[in-house]
C-alpha cells in the first residue's frame, strides 16, 4: 500500500492544529456556576498571580500564542515545509497539554471542552509525530 | 511562446492563497496574543465603575464563582489573602475537618441569590469611592446536611446534631432607611475599580471616629530594607523604640495600602502616647537594649521566611536588670535585683531547664533542675491516673517541626514585613505538620473526658 503523500499529512496536521486551537475557547472548567474557557482560565491565573514561576509563565505565554502556532503551521504548509509544520504544531500540542494538565489538577470542576481539547491534542500529537517521522531528513537540510 | 500548464497553475494559486491567509493570520494572531499577554482593558481584572466592582462581587458570590470574586478584589489584598486561604482549606481537607472531596468552585449546602441590587456612590477621593447598598434583596439558603464537613467532625457529632431542614433567610435593603450602614469602598488602580476589604474597614473606622478624610500628601510612604533579615531586624528595633511610623513604613505596599493612607489620621496620637510611655520608662530608669539579633531567611515562593536563631536583649532599670540570651539553642534568662543582692538565673537547654538563685558573689542558694520527661511523669503520676480516663493522650500531634517565622515580601527591590502573611503562613505551616490520626485520637480523648466530666456533674 502506498503511504499518503507528505503534503496530505501536512494538511491533516494543520487542520488538527486549528481544531486544537479552537478547543481552548470552549468551556474548560466551572467556577461555581460559571463556565470558563481555557483562554479565560489562563488569563485569570496570570492576573491572580497563580502563575508565579518562569516555567509557568513560559507555558502561559505559549498558550496565548497558540493561534500564532496554527497560522505558522499553515504558512509553512503553503511553503511546503513539512518539518516546520510539525514543529509549529508540536509546540501548540505541548503548550495545551501542559495547561490542560494544570487545569485538571486544579480545584476547578473540569468541563467537556477540556476533555475535547485533550483528545484533540492526542490526535494532533500523533499526526505531528507521523509527519515528522515521514518527512525525509534531507528536507530538514533543505529547509 | 510560453506554454501554460493548467494542471500546475491551480495548486500554485491555492498555495499562494494559503500563504496569504497564513501571513495575514500570523499578523492578526500576533496582535491578539500581544493584547492577551499584555492584558488589555477588556481582559484585565477589576471593573470599569465602582458600583460595577460590587455588582460583579455579588454576582460572583451568587454564582459561587471564586475566580470572578478573586479578580474583583484589590490585587494587594487578593495576593495576601487568597492563596493562604486556599492552602488552609487544603489542609483542613487533609485533616478531614472539611470533606476531602470538597470542591471550592461548588461549595455544597450554601446558596446565595441577590436581586435588584441598587448602589449609591459617593466620592471619597480621586481613587476611592464609597459604594452604598441602597436597595435589593438577598436570599440565602443553608442546607446543614450538605455542608462540606469532614469525617473528623461528622463521625463524632451526636446523631441529630445537624438539623435536616433547609434554613432560608430573606433580607432586603430599604432605600428609605437613612441610618443603614452598608458602606463599602471601591479603590481605583491603573484605571480599574476593585473591591477592598481593608479600605472598607478603614473608612468605616474613620466615619465612626468622626475624623476628616486623610490628606493624600500626608500618606506614609512605604520604605523597606535591602534584605528580608534587615527588614525584620528594623521591625524589631522600631518596636522596641515604639517608633510606630517606621513600623508602618515597613509594612508592604498593596497589603497595607489602606493603613499607609489612613495612618496619618491617628499617627500623631499614637506617637504622643509613645513619647509618654518613653517618659514613664525614663522615670523608672528603664532602658531596653537589643544587643544582638541573629536572623536567617529561607525562601517561600517569591517571598522569604525570616527565622530567629539567637539574640540578646537587656532590660535595665533602677530596681531590676534582666537579660535574655539565646545562643546555639541555649536560652538564658538572668535577673539581678541589686537592692536585695540576689540573682535569678534560668537556663533552658534541649528539654531540660535549670533554675538557680544566688547572691551577687555567685554563691548558689538554691538550684533546681527538671526535664520535660520528668514533668510529663509528674503529671501522669499526680493527675493522669485519677483525673483523666485512660491517662493522658499524646499531645505531640506533629509529624515534624513546622517551618515558621516572620513572613517578608519583596516589592520594587525592597523587603517588607507582612504581619498578615506571618499569621496566615504560620497557621498553614502548623496545620501542614499535624498528623491526621493523632489529631483524631486527641479529639476522641477530649470527647471522652468531656462526657465523663459531664456525667460526674
Amino acid at each position: 500500500m502506498t503511504p499518503p503523500p507528505i503534503a496530505g499529512r501536512s494538511r491533516d496536521v494543520v487542520a488538527a492544529t486549528f481544531v486544537l486551537v479552537g478547543t481552548v475557547f470552549l468551556p474548560w472548567a466551572e467556577s461555581g456556576s460559571v463556565s470558563r474557557s481555557g483562554w479565560s482560565i489562563v488569563g485569570s491565573a496570570r492576573r491572580l498571580g497563580v502563575v508565579d514561576s518562569t516555567f509557568g509563565e513560559l507555558f502561559a505565554v505559549g498558550f496565548f500564542v497558540l493561534p500564532i502556532f496554527a497560522f505558522a503551521a499553515l504558512t509553512m504548509f503553503a511553503l511546503d515545509r513539512p518539518r516546520l509544520v510539525a514543529a509549529a504544531s508540536g509546540l501548540a500540542v505541548v503548550a495545551t497539554v501542559v495547561v490542560a494538565a494544570a487545569v485538571i489538577r486544579s480545584s476547578l470542576g473540569p468541563r467537556w471542552g477540556l476533555w475535547l481539547n485533550v483528545a484533540t491534542a492526542c490526535v494532533d500529537g500523533f499526526l505531528t509525530i507521523r509527519l515528522w517521522r515521514s518527512s525525509p531528513i534531507s528536507r530538514v537540510l533543505e529547509e | 511562446m510560453a506554454v501554460v500548464n493548467v494542471e500546475e497553475e491551480a495548486p500554485d494559486t491555492r498555495r499562494r492563497v494559503l500563504l496569504a491567509v497564513g501571513v495575514l493570520g500570523l499578523f492578526a494572531a500576533g496582535i491578539f496574543a500581544a493584547f492577551a499577554i499584555g492584558g488589555s482593558s477588556e481582559t484585565s481584572a477589576g471593573a470599569e465603575t465602582p458600583q460595577g466592582a460590587y455588582e460583579q462581587l455579588f454576582e460572583s458570590l451568587a454564582n459561587e464563582d471564586l475566580i470572578g470574586a478573586a479578580e474583583i478584589l484589590l490585587p494587594g489584598e487578593r495576593d495576601s489573602l487568597i492563596q493562604p486561604w486556599f492552602d488552609m482549606v487544603e489542609q483542613y481537607k487533609r485533616l478531614e475537618v472539611l470533606d476531602p472531596a470538597l470542591d471550592l468552585s461548588a461549595v455544597p449546602g450554601i446558596d446565595l441569590e441577590f436581586s435588584d441590587l441598587e448602589f449609591e456612590t459617593t466620592q471619597i477621593s480621586e481613587d476611592l469611592m464609597s459604594v452604598k447598598l441602597v436597595g435589593g434583596t438577598a436570599v440565602s439558603s443553608v442546607d446543614p446536611m450538605k455542608l462540606p464537613l469532614g469525617p473528623l467532625v461528622l463521625d463524632r457529632l451526636p446523631e441529630g446534631t445537624i438539623p435536616d431542614e433547609i434554613e432560608t433567610g430573606i433580607g432586603s435593603v430599604d432605600p428609605l432607611d437613612l441610618n443603614q450602614d452598608n458602606g463599602l469602598v471601591a479603590v481605583r488602580r491603573d484605571g480599574r475599580w476593585y473591591v477592598s476589604l481593608w479600605y472598607t474597614v478603614a473608612e468605616a473606622a474613620r466615619e465612626q471616629g468622626g475624623l476628616p478624610l486623610p490628606d493624600p500628601s500626608d500618606r506614609i510612604r512605604p520604605r523597606g530594607e535591602s534584605t528580608a533579615e534587615l527588614a525584620v531586624e528594623e521591625f524589631v528595633r522600631s518596636s522596641i523604640d515604639l517608633d510606630v511610623r517606621r513600623l508602618i513604613e515597613l509594612l508592604p505596599p498593596g497589603e497595607a495600602d489602606a493603613l499607609h493612607d489612613y495612618a496619618p489620621l491617628f499617627l500623631d496620637d499614637v506617637e504622643a502616647a509613645g513619647r509618654e510611655t518613653r517618659n514613664l520608662m525614663g522615670d523608672i530608669g528603664l532602658e531596653i537594649d537589643l544587643v544582638r539579633l541573629d536572623l536567617t531567611s529561607i525562601p517561600r515562593g517569591p517571598d522569604r521566611i525570616v527565622q530567629f536563631n539567637g539574640g540578646e536583649i537587656l532590660f535595665t532599670s533602677d530596681y531590676v536588670d534582666v537579660g535574655f540570651d539565646v545562643t546555639d539553642g541555649k536560652v538564658t534568662v538572668d535577673a539581678v535585683i541589686a537592692q536585695d543582692e540576689v540573682r535569678f538565673s534560668l537556663t533552658i537547654v534541649d528539654d531540660c531547664f535549670e533554675f538557680e538563685i544566688s547572691d551577687l558573689d555567685g554563691e548558689i542558694q538554691d538550684l533546681q533542675r527538671e526535664c520535660a520527661s520528668d514533668v510529663e511523669n509528674m503529671i501522669e503520676e499526680f493527675l493522669g491516673q485519677e483525673v483523666f480516663v485512660g491517662g493522658l493522650p499524646e499531645f505531640d500531634i506533629f509529624t515534624e517541626q513546622p517551618v515558621i517565622g516572620i513572613y517578608t515580601v519583596e516589592r520594587d527591590g525592597q523587603w517588607y514585613v507582612s504581619p498578615l502573611g506571618t499569621l496566615l503562613d504560620t497557621q498553614v505551616e502548623v496545620l501542614a505538620v499535624i498528623d491526621k490520626d493523632k489529631l483524631a485520637d486527641l479529639v476522641d480523648w477530649f470527647i471522652v473526658q468531656a462526657e465523663e466530666n459531664l456525667a460526674i456533674l
